[in-house]
């Protein structure tokens, strides 16, 4: 409980800290915000001249998009910040995190957690909400429960992605080049209907980094599609169990880093 | 001065070959840009009511491909002035026989040069040999080359101009983020202008972000026809008025200097 509250207390301070900068914090959240409208613009540019893109039309792909989206926001709150570890790491500045009486997995999460972030979730939430109108989807209570565990397991399996990197931050002591340089072309093939690529693309998508349980899956039970290019249609639920294993993994892979870590003592 | 400035391309050039797993990650990470767009455009070809009349699929395979060589050339870097400010080495920076903007030029190029070598002839390396592109003809690369110099030239003054707000807002990420985002829409490097309804095309043929995406990748791709010498011109005039706001951005942005520490 204790450890709760210290948590607690980190994390306002942090909060604090960032609203110091108001110009940036604003102009931040404006630049993801208009870096997602081009993306999803694109795509209506497609879609516009040249029709649906492998059976999905435009509002469909968009919340495709919306989804991906807001669970990214949601994982990049409080994971984003691991994707830089490698700076930390060499500069020495990791050591903090380690010597405290807190995990620091959840410290480190907590005190340089991204403010900017909340801008994705609610900028891919109103993407959802509106394909959603266009598409005459009603809303019962389950699926309300389902596009919140959706959510969930999304940001998980995003989160792990970015554990991931981290890990191997503690070998190659390397900063987040290899992050971007990796990461944005992967999360591409989140942003259209995955029967727009080749098998192989598919099934790596589904079983080594699983990010067609992200948004692919999962949303076809929303939007009534059932696209599910030769897998049993159960996948639609299997999000969340695949998201704690795959989470689970990584973190697994993130602690074994910092078991073996030692300072480089700059 | 040039030979200074031919020694600072050079200098950023053997920096980089310092990083040489980069060079393994940048290949594989184009090869998959180009693996996503490949595959978008090719699946919206085979819709069967897809426009193939404006442009074949094999030129837009070449346009797809042609940017990541692009894309590669292009190099900025957003943080070179907010670096210096941090650090306070922009005192000492200032007091240099060189323009500032100068030595931003000479690593840019020296880093474009070693990117495109590396992440972009490798990547188109792959595309022809593993993903079916098609290769340009011969003096559609020469107009490509010609234009993708004054296309770095442009979007070096654009990004400067960009950078040099940190004399005013001492800080960088948000600018930066939203000229990304803007260049990733307007210079029709993701969907070209031809698929564009007209209105939206006219608006962004008469703004600069196209001469650094658009207009390269016609050349690249065999469609500037009859028209390319135009073409060619509109990006050099282009270039003055950009070329004359960096600079008197940079002149103000003198007089705003502000020292924050060492």
């Amino acid at each position: 409980m204790q450890r709760v509250a210290a948590y607690w207390r980190i994390w306002v301070m942090a909060q604090k800290g960032r609203m110091e900068y108001r110009f940036n914090f604003f102009m931040d959240i404006l630049a993801l915000f208009a870096g997602y409208v081009g993306l999803v613009a694109n795509i209506w540019l497609m879609t516009n001249r040249f029709g649906p893109l492998a059976g999905w039309q435009f509002s469909e792909i968009a919340f495709l998009f919306g989804t991906f989206t807001a669970s990214y926001g949601l994982a990049a709150y409080n994971f984003w910040q691991f994707t830089l570890i490698g700076g930390l790491l060499r500069s020495g500045d990791f050591d903090r995190y380690v010597l405290r009486p807190l995990k620091p997995v959840t410290y480190y999460a907590v005190e340089r957690c991204q403010t900017p972030a909340l801008g994705q979730v609610l900028g891919g939430l109103a993407i959802m909400l509106y394909c959603a109108s266009i598409l005459d989807l009603t809303w019962t209570p389950q699926k309300i429960a389902f596009v919140a565990l959706m959510l969930i397991g999304a940001a998980a399996i995003q989160a792990g992605v970015m554990l991931l990197s981290a890990a191997s931050a503690f070998w190659t002591m390397e900063s987040g080049a290899a992050w971007g340089v990796l990461y944005y072309p992967l999360r591409e093939f989140c942003f259209y209907p995955l029967g727009a690529f080749a098998r192989p693309i598919v099934w790596i998508a589904t079983a080594v980094i699983p990010f067609a349980f992200v948004n692919y899956f999962p949303a076809q039970y929303l939007l009534g599609k059932w696209d599910m290019l030769g897998f049993p249609s159960w996948v639609a639920f299997a999000s969340f169990p695949v998201a704690a294993v795959f989470f689970a993994v990584c973190l697994w892979c993130f602690n074994r880093g910092l078991g073996q870590y030692h300072s480089t003592g700059t | 001065m040039i030979r200074v400035w031919l020694r600072f391309v050079k200098v950023a050039l053997l920096a980089r070959l310092a990083y040489r797993g980069d060079l393994v990650l940048s290949v594989l990470s184009g090869s998959l840009f180009l693996l996503v767009y490949l595959s978008v455009w090719r699946a919206l070809y085979q819709n069967p009511a897809a426009d193939r009349e404006t442009v074949p699929y094999s030129a837009m395979a070449l346009y797809v491909a042609g940017g990541t060589v692009l894309r590669s050339w292009l190099s900025s870097d957003p943080a070179f002035f907010i670096r210096k400010i941090r650090s306070g080495d922009i005192a000492g920076d200032l007091m240099k026989p060189y323009p500032l903007p100068l030595a931003l030029l000479a690593q840019n190029v020296g880093n474009g040069v070693w990117r495109a070598a590396t992440g972009g002839v490798p990547v188109l390396v792959f595309g022809v040999a593993l993903v079916g592109v098609p290769l340009p003809r011969g003096t559609d690369v020469l107009w490509f080359l010609a234009s993708a110099v004054i296309a770095g030239a442009l979007y070096f003054c654009y990004t400067t101009m960009i950078s040099l707000t940190a004399f005013w807002t001492l800080e960088m990420q948000g600018f930066h983020d939203l000229q990304w985002a803007i260049m990733a829409f307007a210079s029709g490097t993701v969907v070209p202008l031809w698929f564009m309804p007209p209105v939206l095309a006219k608006v962004l043929r008469a703004l600069p972000f196209q001469q650094m995406g658009f207009v390269p990748l016609t050349f690249w791709s065999g469609q500037a026809g009859q028209g390319a010498a135009r073409l060619l011109l509109g990006q050099i005039v282009w270039f003055v008025p950009m070329a004359v706001l960096m600079a008197l951005v940079w002149r103000a942005a003198q007089r705003r200097v502000l020292i924050q520490g060492g």
